[in-house]
């Protein structure tokens, strides 16, 4: 299977502060993770575009994005305690968000293949009308509520350590998108608790499978699979995977122990979501060693294709078995009470 | 009667002058006082210990120890302090410095005291710099 990759890194360079995590060589050591595959004709780069600013306005406010704009153009600075931008970064961030677009216009096309998105900064902390946790743009969000425009039902798999706080916010109230997050708890951002299940006119369109410190990937693997069929009743169109990396046990901002061999076991759960070829894409959030997320990278991604890598053996043993089951009977039981509170009120 | 008032504390100049408003109307009110600490993705990993200016301040203006509590919380500094209007924390003021650690003078985006004024369902006490005059 063909792997369409876009590299949105073009002058990325410029969106980095000293001594920040998120910095240019995460972007490197993910592409070689692709490279590392030695993919040869079945490696397509699809070319980069800006996205537009309805396309950013569709999950963005418009105030917001002016704000930012100019306060990149005035020099940039601290967003947050976390997340900074340059002088470049408001170019660099809409680039990032023009790459999934460009990926999943370029899978519809070819109706075949697999896409990852190697973009930065991260977006999937990133609210409606606020920067946070190094993200600037929801890129993932721009991506599917692209495709939402187009009349396509999207499931977005969050498998980053960290809760994809932006991401359910903005999607918390359209029934036609599903999100689903596997994260450390408690971490940042402190969202994500499995009673967090959507809007009244997207109840169980928010799945959250929070997971203790030192949970292994057996754990991870299963909370993907008690959430297989929440996701098969939604029937996608689409499956878009927020793909972080930093669950892993090398990663130095959180407390998952994965391996790259349990991204790949990820991946492979993921695709199966997908109603058919040419209707996943992964796009690169968190991860932030780079070894680690070489690794991983070339892990998931041979896997979606179906070829041979050279991923680190699966993880088991950790604490945790009992979080998804738990977590599971709380998401139902809120869905059912809020529910009925709907049902009472009209 | 004022029951909770929570305050935000980075450590900057601004929390420091915030937290000492803070602490003086709960003196004032009889309210409990909750310093809440956001820990970002960056932040310290563990449980920080009380910063020695929250015992000094609690001690020089006579309250009662028990009755401030140190809380650290998961995330940036405005979701923290909206998130504490709910329990246990309960908040029905919060108090907040102009800037934070590390901000730029004028900056509107990014500011948690401004988030704070548009979006808090209680009242927020922005306690000005003195270079605001």
């Amino acid at each position: 299977m063909t792997a369409l990759v876009l590299n949105a890194d073009y002058g990325a360079q410029a969106h980095e502060e000293a001594g920040h995590p998120e910095r240019p060589a995460r972007a490197t050591a993910a592409l070689q993770g692709v490279t590392d595959l030695h993919l040869g004709d079945d490696l397509v780069v699809v070319g980069p575009r800006a996205a537009q600013r309805a396309e950013l306005a569709r999950v963005h406010a418009a105030g917001y994005l002016d704000e930012l704009g100019a306060f990149c153009y005035a020099g940039g600075g601290d967003l947050d305690p976390d997340t900074y931008a340059t002088t470049d970064s408001w170019t660099i961030a809409v680039n990032a968000a023009g790459a999934g677009l460009a990926v999943v216009d370029a899978l519809a096309e070819r109706g075949d293949g697999v896409g990852f998105v190697v973009t930065r900064p991260p977006g999937h902390h990133a609210l409606a009308d606020r920067a946070m946790g190094f993200c600037l743009l929801n890129n993932v969000a721009v991506a599917a509520a692209h495709l939402v425009d187009r009349g396509e039902r999207v499931v977005i798999v969050d498998w980053d350590v960290h809760h994809g706080n932006g991401t359910q916010s903005i999607f918390w109230d359209e029934p036609r998108v599903l999100y689903v997050s596997t994260h450390q708890w408690p971490l940042y951002p402190g969202s994500g608790r499995p009673v967090e299940v959507g809007g009244p006119h997207a109840l169980g369109r928010t799945l959250n499978l929070p997971l203790p410190p030192g949970a292994t990937g057996d754990v991870v693997r299963r909370a993907l699979e008690a959430a297989a069929p929440t996701v098969e009743a939604f029937e996608p169109t689409w499956v878009l995977v927020s793909a972080g990396f930093d669950a892993h046990r090398a990663d130095p901002l959180a407390d998952l122990a994965l391996s790259s061999g349990d991204f790949a076991a990820l991946a492979s759960l993921a695709g199966g979501f997908a109603p058919g070829p040419g209707r996943i894409a992964l796009f690169l959030e968190g991860g932030y060693d780079l070894a680690a997320l070489r690794a991983s990278v070339a892990a998931s991604l041979s896997t979606l294709l179906g070829e041979a890598s050279a991923a680190e053996a699966p993880t088991s043993g950790g604490p945790g078995s009992e979080a998804v089951p738990a977590a599971l009977a709380q998401f139902h039981q809120t869905v059912e009470v809020l529910a009925t509170s709907e049902e009472e009120a009209t | 009667m004022t029951r909770s008032i929570a305050v935000g504390f980075d450590g900057s100049p601004d929390a420091t002058r915030a937290l000492r408003v803070a602490l003086a109307l709960a003196r004032d009110t009889g309210a409990t006082t909750w310093v809440l600490h956001a820990r970002g993705l960056l932040g310290e990993r563990g449980a920080p210990a009380v910063p020695p200016v929250v015992s000094e301040t609690v001690t020089e203006l006579g309250l009662d120890p028990a009755r401030v509590h140190w809380r650290v919380e998961d995330g940036d500094p405005c979701s923290v302090l909206l998130r504490c209007v709910g329990p246990p924390v309960d908040a029905e003021i919060l108090v907040v410095g102009r800037r934070g650690r590390g901000r730029h003078e004028g900056l509107l985006l990014g500011s948690t005291s401004l988030e704070l004024v548009e979006h808090a369902r209680v009242p927020v006490v922005v306690v000005p710099s003195p270079s605001n005059g």
